[in-house]
């Protein structure tokens, strides 16, 4: 008579895949510490009517399988070469550290330069304005368009505070697009 | 009980301070871990190159990480944390590593001959470890490749210990399904 030693196998809810055996652990210790021997006489018997331990034998022998035959034929880079690599990376990581201020500084100079130019572009409107309202020429060319003293009002009325507004609003823009550029690549 | 092994692995900074250990403490690390740990990646990634720079960047990010192991399996489970998330990061950003099935004797391994993946199971394992889901894969992986305990799987997929042992029994359902079902399908060319 054979003697047999079923597991206990506790149904849980989800009936398909939460079955919890007591034999897993035996199973799981052939398929690892003796893969080459055959299964014990009442190990076999319990696989007949264990499901979760027939899984666990078939699943386990085949990825147990597949790591061996893999392990015995890959071929990974020298310890010196991954060392060498990761040195290579170190540095380079340090040095794009080291630019990342420069690149801050760049775009923050480069907002301060483009606020200074529309700030120069402001002063030289007005005195571009008040230049062409002392030439004669511009009058008599311009007075036929747009009506006497028109365009002179039109200019020192809007367009001067207008250009003001738009160079700060340009200057906020910019400076605000450095530092989102410069926190994005941080 | 539990022998207390603080201090096991004790590891001085490189000269420089640029990794977390010199370049003889990493040699013994690199040859005890690199092979097994390039094949978890090719088998969650089934890419060789994809696995050979996941491998190095693997262990680049461990050299700069400051971390104290009470043993080498400590070591190695955070290698493999590491590794796991660059592949899922690597999934996150699109790289269709589950979406080509493999073909008898494609996806190999590098250097290794066709022969080597001839074999009707082997196809059949990469096949069903192919459609699982990635956190099976690596799961079933972890625990029946490479025998990890339910403590070290957690440890190095970032799962609690706890739930480890449901995750792995309906993993290893599914698998049994593709495997089965693969047997089972008469007529299937090479097999
Ligand atoms: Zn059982």
């Amino acid at each position: 008579m054979t003697r047999r030693t079923p597991g206990r196998v506790r149904q849980l809810p989800d009936t398909r895949v939460a079955r919890h055996c007591n034999r897993e652990d035996d199973v799981l210790a052939h398929l690892i510490e003796t893969p080459h021997t055959p299964l014990s006489a009442p190990l076999q018997a319990h696989l007949g009517e264990c499901a979760g331990c027939r899984d666990l034998a078939l699943v386990g022998s085949a990825l147990r399988l597949d790591h061996a035959t893999a392990l015995a034929q890959v071929r990974v880079p020298s310890a010196g070469q991954v060392w060498w690599r990761a040195e290579l990376r170190a540095r380079q990581d340090a040095a794009a550290r080291a630019t990342r201020p420069i690149t801050v500084a760049s775009g923050l100079a480069a907002a301060c330069l483009l606020g200074l130019l529309a700030s120069v572009a402001g002063a030289l409107a007005w005195w571009v304005r008040d230049w062409l309202q002392d030439q004669p020429l511009v009058h008599a060319l311009l007075a036929p368009l747009a009506g006497p003293g028109t365009w002179t009002a039109h200019w020192s009325g809007n367009a001067t505070p207008a250009l003001a507004v738009g160079a700060l609003l340009a200057v906020t823009l910019l400076a605000a697009s450095a530092v989102l550029a410069a926190w994005r690549e941080q | 009980m539990t022998i207390a092994r603080t201090a096991l692995v004790a590891t001085a900074p490189s000269a420089d301070g640029t990794f977390v250990m010199r370049e003889d403490e990493f040699r013994l690390l690199y040859d005890r871990t690199s092979r097994p740990l390039w094949v978890y990646l090719w088998r969650l990634t089934r890419d060789a190159h994809a696995a050979d720079d996941l491998l190095q960047d693997t262990y680049y990010r461990f050299l700069r990480t400051p971390g104290r192991y009470e043993s080498e399996r400590h070591e190695r489970n955070a290698l493999y944390r590491i590794a796991t998330t660059l592949v899922r990061d690597g999934l996150r950003r699109g790289h269709p590593v589950s979406e080509a099935l493999p073909e008898d004797g494609a996806g190999g391994l590098a250097g290794a001959s066709d022969a080597v993946h001839a074999t009707a199971d082997r196809t059949d394992v990469q096949r069903a470890l192919a459609r699982l889901r990635p956190r099976d894969r690596e799961l079933l992986w972890l625990a029946y490749a490479e025998g990890s305990s339910h403590v070290e799987i957690a440890a190095s997929l970032g799962l609690r210990t706890g739930s480890i042992k449901m995750l792995l029994s309906r993993a290893r359902r599914r698998m049994a399904d593709l495997l089965q079902r693969r047997v089972a399908s008469p007529g299937e060319p090479g097999s």
